[in-house]
């Protein structure tokens, strides 16, 4: 469908379908499948006309030899070199080129380690042509006891009343959260391809991060712990906690809440705005206990990550150093009484509109937030930025 | 397996069967359910006190509870016997009313319910009693005394005020509609809501907006108000952390939440009867329609036979008059305002004549209301059962020979218990051989005989390990409160996915009613009682029907029909053809709690263009009933927008949500909400207002006019489109 895109009515159907496409991004690294990486063309397929077709390419192939004439040589003083490592040549390339771009940009200043029970997720500092560098810890993640994922199971098999409800939801919720933020913001493809863009590629940072979170942590899902919770849809093979639905959605939400806000456009800055997309968030979130592939305390890991991964991504993104690092300890998920039964997932707990920017809080026993110390020198990432200010530009 | 029949023997008379059978049978299924043992269950009964010889007057709580001491059953009757603690030391002290509830366990009630009858066994204080819902001891306040509320809360409002108490299941309070105008959007109008449904008052953190209660929890106006403010973020609501915050929800605890659906009836019914939008409303008109809001427990409503969720409403009528009293009006102490009370529920079940324990509770509400002077009207749907196959009509006169049969189908898969009642239309005893009942059971089942004999007779079908999964029996008239005798078929459910077996078989069940010539002509009208899975409720039971070759259910050429139903070869008809031979028919499928004589009862019609021929819908069920008082319903109200668009719009669960549901569930207190506009101007509107004021909007002489015994008055066709139509106006279908 993308490859019809750019032609005539159609063309904004095709556009439509490439929110699809960006949407493979990060639905099928949400299954963990390696088509993650191949769907990173679908980036690419942004409003383009088809590529290659073979009578075309027969065309051009005739075309040439009837007009081409003799190959004339070509001096080297009669082209200019395009400056390099500069961001104006992002202007020329295609979405999916760029996305390979932002990818090294956002990954390769992320690290990892599983010690002591705990994922730690590490962002880089580093000042490119110094050799000073430096991880700092940017999430720490400890998965809970199974006491607390025995606990929350009634939870799961209650919320299964909700699935004739909300079947329709969940179905579509298999692909990201775009086409749901995308129902509150006015993003579209052919209207604010930046902000698709940005927003793709903080999918692709949330994805990224969470499933080697998942890995190290080994949580099992409820369909391994009872034969009757039965899940409404094809429960991913990946670990339970965090859920990469909350992650992703959380973080997503968190960099298009923040970018309207930085734009400064009324309406869009509204806090209504963000109280939105953290709703439609945790809406998702909670939509996958209600299949039943998820623990609530699944949906509250994965929205501290998520919503930190945000706002880190939207730091980098405005040429800010990240400065801190957040800590989830899964076996501090308990209630006053030491229980986790009816502990469900509740957003506004891990979330504040009142601080600057708004976002993160540390209200409950289990999430905390640590300063980086020492830090080493910082370079922003000038891809990342020229992004940010594309998307920007286009409230 | 073998299954055999067991007659009674004088041992065994029980005053009311159908209890036996709940409690002894039933009660296998439900011990499983609740995971308790069967013997320490509480089940809610509804009482009709007996009579004190020496004041004439009814026997108090505390008479009937001292009985129970010598009964055998110990000393302490806290084990076995409990008055609610809604019931002041006052209210336990006087002559009870002619319903009251208590909690009970089995050993108990087996022994009231052999008690009654002999007339050599000690007293009891009890004249008739049903059993409700059934409780694990967890599950209720077990508490000796009297509550006492420290500082209750009072509410003044404005005169012309008239008070909506609505009786539901799935009420989302917080909805907008139920809140003050835009700049009190966090100012509830519900100024009392007991939500049986929710986690109960204990385990809730301590407020001083919360009341006790037995089950669930009471919270006042001020409370839900101050729970909508602190859960407003960004100048909206969030519904969902207002819920858990007033434990109306709970995930680790509940297996279906009708308020976390997109649509709850509730809701739904409570917006057409009191709901007010936040936007382009004159703010006064929403402050005088407080609200006093009754959510039923979902478990109890699930089950539709009404035997549970009816249970309740003694309770419930008892709640909303006594925190009726809690509001007056400004500037006139000791006047209160006028109460409109809507019940949108029905059933199938019950004698049809104004006898019933739901239709005698409602109307002593409504007395103890007039008593204290308050102008007080109750409302209730018609019942959706027109086209339910559900009600027979059987006649048996003149020569031989003289027996009339019914098929019965009963569901394969069915969880719960199948029924039915077939109750004479001869008021008073009747001999012996007046009419024999005989049952003709699938699989080999050898037919058994119940004759109708006085004051009970009974047959109970087991198998070889002597379980009971069956019971037929009569009862004779004016034992209990009824004037006329029924027969009762009950079975045990035909499947469960929990080990609760041996279950009844299914399949196609025959009954013959045979009368002797010197019986003359006997006339008897049977109803299947209600157990289908609701729409949006978990799987409850499947539906048993009369199936009858001669019922007509479509049209076909050559049939004639009743001039208000359209020949359209394979249309459903609304209406029983002209001389119908069938025995199944749609008169007298009205709502088992719609006869008494007091209650405005209201049917629904489909919404067209030109509105004079609105014809009412399929499903609405119809009069007459044994009450020549009460002939069908008094009006009828649009319960669709269109025959292709089902339904009319109000809210939804979610503040901001209108979603449109069908039945008479809706047009029932839209009704509601027209006598309390007409309450509030100091006018009467009890049911013959309301038929006049159906006749007035819905003149006679046309020919689109339905009869009475369908719409009473008429169709109140100037009611008003209360929050939109799912067409545009003019667009006719």
């Amino acid at each position: 469908m993308a490859n019809s895109g750019g032609f005539g009515p159609e063309g904004s159907l095709g556009s439509l379908g490439s929110l699809g496409s960006l949407g493979s991004l990060g639905s099928l690294g949400s299954l963990g499948s390696l088509g993650s990486l191949g769907s990173l063309g679908s980036l690419g397929s942004l409003g383009s006309a088809p590529a290659n077709p073979p009578l075309l390419v027969q065309a051009l192939i005739t075309n040439r030899d009837g007009i081409a004439g003799s190959f004339e040589p070509v001096p080297a003083g009669d082209v200019d070199a395009d400056n390099q490592e500069s961001t104006a040549y992002l202007d020329r390339l295609s979405p999916g080129v760029r996305a390979s771009i932002f990818s090294l940009e956002l990954g390769s200043r992320i690290g990892f380690k599983f010690t002591g029970g705990e994922a730690n997720v590490y962002h880089l500092q580093t000042e490119y042509g110094t050799s000073q560098t430096k991880y700092q810890l940017l999430m720490a993640m400890k998965r809970p006891t199974q006491e607390i994922f025995s606990d929350q199971l009634t939870m799961i098999a209650n919320y299964a009343d909700l699935r004739a409800d909300r079947a329709g939801e969940i179905i579509s919720q298999l692909a990201t959260p775009l086409e749901f933020l995308r129902s509150i913001a006015f993003v579209d493809p052919d209207r604010t391809p930046f902000t698709v863009e940005l927003l793709g590629m903080s999918l692709w940072l949330a994805n990224y991060v969470e499933m080697r979170v998942k890995y190290a942590l080994a949580c099992k899902r409820p369909i391994e712990w009872s034969p009757q919770i039965q899940p409404m849809i094809w429960t991913p093979t990946h670990g339970s906690l965090p859920s990469g639905h909350a992650t992703e959605a959380f973080c997503m939400a968190q960099v298009l809440w923040r970018l309207l806000q930085e734009t400064g456009t009324e309406p869009y800055s509204g806090d209504l705005w963000g109280e939105m997309m953290m709703r439609q968030a945790a809406r998702i979130a909670i939509n996958r206990t209600v299949a039943g592939v998820h623990f609530p305390v699944d949906s509250a890991a994965g929205a501290v990550l998520g919503l930190n991964l945000g706002e880190y991504f939207v730091r980098r993104s405005m040429q800010n150093a990240p400065d801190k690092g957040w800590k989830f300890d899964g076996t501090l998920f308990k209630d006053a009484s030491g229980s986790a039964e009816g502990l469900d997932f509740d957003w506004r707990q891990y979330y504040d509109f009142a601080t600057s920017p708004p976002g993160l809080k540390a209200e409950t026993d289990w999430v905390s937030e640590e300063d980086f110390l020492n830090s080493a020198p910082d370079a922003p990432s000038q891809p990342l930025g020229w992004l940010w200010n594309k998307a920007k530009a286009e409230w | 397996m073998v299954f055999t029949w067991h007659e009674f023997d004088s041992g065994d008379i029980v005053l009311n069967p159908e209890a036996d059978f709940r409690i002894n049978t039933l009660s296998r299924a439900i011990a499983v359910d609740l995971k308790t043992d069967a013997d320490d269950i509480w089940w809610l009964t509804v009482v009709q006190p007996a009579i004190d010889p020496r004041t004439k007057e009814n026997y108090t709580l505390l008479d009937i509870r001292e009985f129970a001491r010598y009964l055998g059953l110990g000393d302490d009757t806290s084990d076995f016997l409990l008055i609610p603690p809604e019931y002041s030391q006052d209210f336990r002290k006087s002559a009870a009313p002619e319903t009251v509830s208590f909690y009970a366990r089995r050993n108990y009630l087996n022994t009231v319910n052999r008690f009654v009858l002999d007339p050599d066994a000690n007293e009891t204080g009890i004249a008739w009693f049903e059993v409700g819902p059934a409780f694990r001891p967890d599950d209720i306040v077990n508490q000796k005394d009297p509550f006492v509320i420290e500082k209750p809360a009072e509410f003044e409002v404005q005169e012309g005020s008239v008070v909506m108490a609505v009786i539901d299941n799935g009420i989302a309070v917080g909805h907008e509609l139920f809140r003050g105008s835009a700049d009190a959007a966090e100012t509830s109008r519900v100024k009392f809501f007991w939500n049986m449904d929710g986690v109960a008052s204990d385990d809730l953190p301590a407020s001083v907006h919360i009341e006790p209660a037995t089950v669930g929890n009471v919270w006042t106006g001020n409370g839900l108000t101050e729970h909508l403010a602190e859960n407003m973020h960004n100048g909206i609501l969030d519904d969902t952390a207002f819920y858990q915050s007033i434990g109306a929800t709970d995930w680790s605890n509940r297996r279906h939440t009708p308020i976390a659906h997109r649509l709850s009836h509730g809701t739904h019914v409570m917006g057409l009867a009191a709901g007010f939008p936040s936007h382009g409303t004159e703010s006064a008109d929403a402050e005088k329609r407080p609200i006093i809001a009754v959510n039923l427990r979902t478990s109890d409503v699930q089950d539709p036979s009404g035997s549970l969720f009816a249970s309740w409403l003694e309770q419930a009528l008892f709640f909303i008059l006594d925190r009726h009293k809690r509001i007056g009006i400004e500037g006139q102490p000791g006047v209160r305002p006028p109460l409109v009370i809507n019940f949108s529920f029905g059933n199938y079940a019950g004698p049809h004549d104004g006898t019933g324990a739901i239709e005698k509770k409602i109307r002593n509400a409504l007395i103890k209301a007039a008593n204290q002077t308050i102008k007080c009207e109750f409302v209730l749907p018609a019942g959706n059962g027109n086209e339910s196959r559900c009600h027979a009509r059987i006649e048996i006169c003149g020569d031989p020979p003289r027996q009339q049969s019914l098929d019965w189908r009963v569901q394969p898969s069915d969880r719960s218990l199948s029924a039915l009642q077939i109750w004479l239309d001869e008021e008073g005893q009747v001999p012996d051989d007046y009419v024999t009942l005989t049952v003709d059971g699938p699989g080999g089942i050898e037919p058994v005989d119940v004759p109708s004999h006085h004051p009970v007779a009974w047959q109970e079908l087991v198998n070889e390990q002597d379980e009971r999964l069956g019971l037929v029996y009569f009862l004779g008239a004016n034992v209990g409160p009824f004037k006329r005798g029924h027969f009762g078929v009950f079975l045990y459910a035909t499947d469960s996915p929990e080990d609760v077996g041996p279950f009844a078989p299914s399949g196609h069940w025959k009954l013959h009613l045979q009368a002797p010539e010197h019986s003359g002509d006997v006339r008897a009208k049977a109803w299947v009682i209600r157990d289908e899975t609701l729409p949006g409720y978990p799987v409850f039971g499947r539906q048993s029907y009369f199936d009858d070759p001669l019922y007509a259910e479509f049209y076909e050429p050559g049939l004639q029909i009743n001039p208000l139903d359209r020949p359209l070869i394979g249309g459903r008809l609304g209406y029983d053809p002209v001389a119908t031979p069938a025995l199944v028919r749609r008169e007298g499928t009205l709502s088992g709690f719609a006869s008494g004589d007091r209650t405005v009862v209201v049917a629904g019609f489909v919404n067209t263009d030109p509105q004079e021929h609105c014809p009412i819908a399929l499903y609405s069920a119809s009069g007459p009933t044994n009450n020549p008082a009460k002939t069908g319903p008094d009006a009828s109200g649009q319960s669709d927008d269109s025959i292709v668009m089902h339904g009319v719009v109000s809210a939804g669960s979610a503040s901001g949500s209108f979603v449109a549901m069908p039945g008479t569930s809706v047009s029932a207190p839209q009704v509601a909400r027209w006598i309390a506009g007409e309450l509030s101007q100091g006018k009467a509107s009890g049911p013959p207002q309301v038929r006049a004021a159906a006749e007035t909007m819905d003149p006679p002489g046309g020919s689109s006019k339905p009869p009475g015994t369908r719409s009473g008055g008429g169709r109140m066709l100037d009611l008003p489109i209360l929050f939109g139509r799912s067409r545009w106006p003019g667009q006719s279908w």
